[in-house]
């Protein structure tokens, strides 16, 4: 990569990456985690820069590594949990927040399956319309409706869930 | 929590998600990095490129194999004379006696190991070497 090419993927990176890190901490609810994946996703596109380029939109292929690592780190996790019966110690650093102090919203997020979760950030946190989300997660338009329509009403389900168990 | 409609999960999403203050880009870290996965890919292709070019050799090269080269010495054959008649194909043909005992080469007894039959008794009607 010349340094003009370096330059432009500098620039695209700075650009990113603050938007990139939110929507990890959305996928994982682990800032941390975020940053990593946030970080691994862009090695990833640089490593493939100028093919990226020419494929015409970067955003959605950054984003597509982003989602599909998540759903990596989440299974890897999983499977981790099961082998040794114990919650697996964290690869990097413990998180900022963690479930104690996370927001009520990312616990919400946190409990609906990862397709789901997907779906409800980059339709109601990145204001894609359900082509772009469609474009993004490689599936049809009615499934994204569908999954946007599935966790909404598992959201409102949750809060009323948390309202009984208070009372 | 409460989740009122769409409008109300994307403002509360907002309010979440901008609480979060990530640090600096770290652009020389992930580009180290890329440049680390490039490398493992370049090294993949020329894995992959010298397995085929291996493949595109060696089996051609297996396949087209000279024979083993086979032995110039000549094959000692023993045979045994097992029969002493005129074969039944060779009866009709006009062969008189007297030509094949021209023909016949007499071999004295003590040439040959096992002894051996007299030319004459050779054209009388037994088995015969015959010269061309």
């Amino acid at each position: 990569m010349d340094s003009r090419t370096e330059a432009e993927f500098a620039e695209f990176m700075r650009g990113r990456w603050s938007a990139l890190v939110r929507l990890g901490y959305g996928l994982t609810g682990d800032e941390r985690l975020a940053e990593d994946l946030a970080r691994a996703a862009l090695a990833r596109v640089y490593a493939s820069w100028p093919r990226v380029l020419r494929a015409g939109d970067p955003d959605v292929y950054l984003r597509r590594i982003v989602l599909n690592a998540s759903l990596g780190k989440v299974r890897g996790r999983r499977v981790r949990k099961r082998r040794t019966g114990s919650e697996p110690e964290p690869e990097t650093a413990p998180a900022a927040r963690v479930d104690g102090d996370r927001p009520a919203l990312v616990t919400a997020l946190m409990r609906l399956p990862a397709g789901q979760r997907s779906v409800v950030l980059l339709r109601y946190w990145m204001d894609m319309t359900e082509a772009q989300v469609a474009a993004v997660l490689g599936c049809s338009v009615g499934n994204v409706r569908s999954q946007a329509s599935r966790a909404l009403a598992s959201l409102r389900v949750g809060e009323d869930a948390a309202e009984e168990v208070s009372l | 929590m409460s989740i009122v409609d769409e409008q109300d999960l994307r403002v509360q999403l907002d309010a979440v998600l901008d609480a979060i203050s990530p640090p600096e880009a770290p652009v020389g870290a992930a580009a180290r990095k890329g440049k680390v996965i490039q490398a493992g890919r370049s090294l993949g292709i020329v894995a992959g490129l010298a397995i085929v070019a291996g493949i595109g050799v060696g089996i051609p090269a297996l396949l087209n194999r000279p024979a083993l080269e086979v032995s110039r010495a000549r094959p000692t054959v023993m045979v045994q004379q097992t029969c002493m008649t005129v074969p039944t194909a060779a009866r009709g043909t006009a062969i008189s006696p007297e030509l094949v005992a021209e023909r016949a080469e007499p071999r004295p007894a003590a040439d040959s190991p096992r002894g051996g039959l007299p030319a004459a008794a050779i054209a009388a009607g037994g088995c015969a070497w015959l010269r061309p």
